[in-house]
């Protein structure tokens, strides 16, 4: 029988799209200009379930977007509809590179959906609230998109300064909050504890909060995002 | 509701690409919606008519015959051009992206792209650029400073500043009315952490003074005895 020969003519990569779910939801006086609050879940949660934790916040008079991952975690129990299945922002292997790309990618992704409201909506200020790794997401936001963002705050997540390639001047502006817990098993608290006193070493107004308790985005947590929003002027 | 051809109605965009083929369709197109166009087909060239023109967009292209892209964005926001700026680029790694952003530009745009694509996105940057958001200038009194220029304003006189002055003015406006140690400036401003035994913040602060009160008599830090200073609005 005659060998065929196989060949790889073309390999590539192109994207793909899917539907994500946004909300966004004003508080305060129709039409006025007021600050616009971004909220990025953890791994495993969704716009709903997130929305919901982040309830405290609605009493701020200003624009709340919930923004929810793009990346589906099949729910093989097939217990849940599709669309109360866990999201994740994006994908990690422990390699870099892949890392900061999907940061990126996740990144244009926000940037894209801002955008679009601006068009209907008069932010006069901006800030990011992300938790676990929708707060690797909320930094890595800010430092890139550092002519757009005000106020970032962390939950249980690290900044990844390093992604600044030591332009420290064009950051200078954001105000920083990390919360932490004390007993987090997942994201150790001490890296996180460095990279607030770089910023602040930088010339960043950063603050660090320990608190006591595990990685989690309870209530205390809330709370002292919240303190730290009103003390911002929110 | 806005449309790309109401945003771009009307703009001096300067566009420096070396590929006639490419500036040729970027210039054909955003003429097609009444915007004045300007070209350059290499980095000198275009630095040159970024710094003596006011446009109200650059569109950059990353690889030049004569240099980079890079280097015409940084160059021109060191020299105090605060015009957006849109980088084309053929690459699609993500370390380039973030580079991108690094050196001051707005956003970027991957070739191959279309033409829809391209007045999305400049729509979208018009949109942010306008001055609403992240702190490009800080009030106190009579006294202004322009986080981009990084000068500082007197009743309209326009005052420059060494780095050192107005990384110190700075930090004083954003904490006006605290009381600041001489450590805390040392470690904020100058990223010292240690005690040099040389009066140099004093010295930079008698230059800031200096220079204030060539234009007021207003004395905005106030020397608060063996505790530090505090800087007063007006």
């Amino acid at each position: 029988m005659t060998q065929l020969q196989r060949d790889v003519l073309v390999s590539g990569k192109t994207s793909f799209k899917i539907e994500v779910p946004y909300k966004l939801i004003e508080n305060g006086e129709k039409g006025k200009e007021k600050p616009l609050i971004v909220y990025l879940h953890g791994f495993g949660e969704n716009i709903k379930t997130f929305s919901e934790k982040c309830e405290p916040f609605l009493d701020l008079e200003a624009y709340h977007l919930f923004i929810q991952a793009p990346y589906p975690l099949y729910d093989r129990s097939r217990e849940k509809n599709v669309s109360d299945w866990g999201r994740a922002w994006y994908l990690y292997d422990g390699n870099r590179g892949q890392f900061i790309k999907s940061l990126e990618l996740a990144s244009e992704f926000i940037q894209e959906i801002i955008d679009k409201l601006l068009n209907v909506i008069s932010a006069n200020r901006l800030c990011v609230v992300g938790y676990s790794m929708g707060g690797y997401l909320a930094g890595f936001f800010a430092l890139t998109r550092w002519k757009h963002v005000n106020d970032v705050a962390v939950v249980g997540a690290r900044i990844k300064t390093e992604v600044l390639q030591s332009n420290w001047e064009n950051v200078r502006h954001i105000n920083v909050l990390a919360v932490h817990g004390t007993d987090d098993k997942s994201v150790k608290y001490e890296p996180q504890k460095k990279e607030i006193e770089k910023l602040k070493e930088n010339g960043l107004q950063a603050q660090f909060k320990l608190i006591s308790g595990n990685h989690d985005f309870s209530s205390i947590y809330i709370q002292e995002v919240l303190n730290w929003l009103k003390e911002s002027g929110y | 509701m806005t449309t790309s051809a109401d945003q771009q109605n009307g703009m001096k965009i300067l566009v420096i690409e070396d590929d006639p083929t490419v500036r040729t369709l970027v210039k054909a197109v955003l003429e097609h919606r009444g915007n004045t166009v300007s070209v350059a087909e290499t980095a000198s060239e275009g630095e040159r008519l970024a710094l003596e023109n006011n446009f109200n967009m650059i569109i950059l292209d990353l690889r030049l015959p004569d240099g980079n892209g890079y280097d015409v964005c940084e160059k021109i926001r060191e020299e105090g051009v605060t015009t957006p700026v849109l980088v084309l680029s053929a690459e699609h790694e993500t370390d380039v992206k973030i580079k991108i952003l690094n050196v001051g530009a707005d956003d970027y745009l991957t070739k191959p792209f279309n033409s829809e694509e391209l007045m999305a996105r400049l729509d979208a940057i018009a949109r942010r650029s306008v001055p609403k958001g992240v702190d490009k200038e800080l009030v106190c009194g009579q006294l202004k400073v322009d986080l981009i220029t990084r000068k500082m304003i007197i009743k309209e006189n326009e005052v420059d500043l060494t780095n050192n002055e107005f990384n110190l003015l700075v930090y004083f406006m954003r904490n006006k009315g605290k009381v600041i140690s001489q450590e805390e400036l040392a470690k904020n401003v100058w990223n010292i952490h240690f005690d040099t035994q040389t009066n140099y913040i004093n010295v930079y602060i008698s230059y800031l003074r200096k220079k204030m009160r060539e234009h007021t008599d207003y004395d905005f830090i106030e020397t608060v005895r063996k505790k530090g200073f505090v800087f007063q609005c007006e």
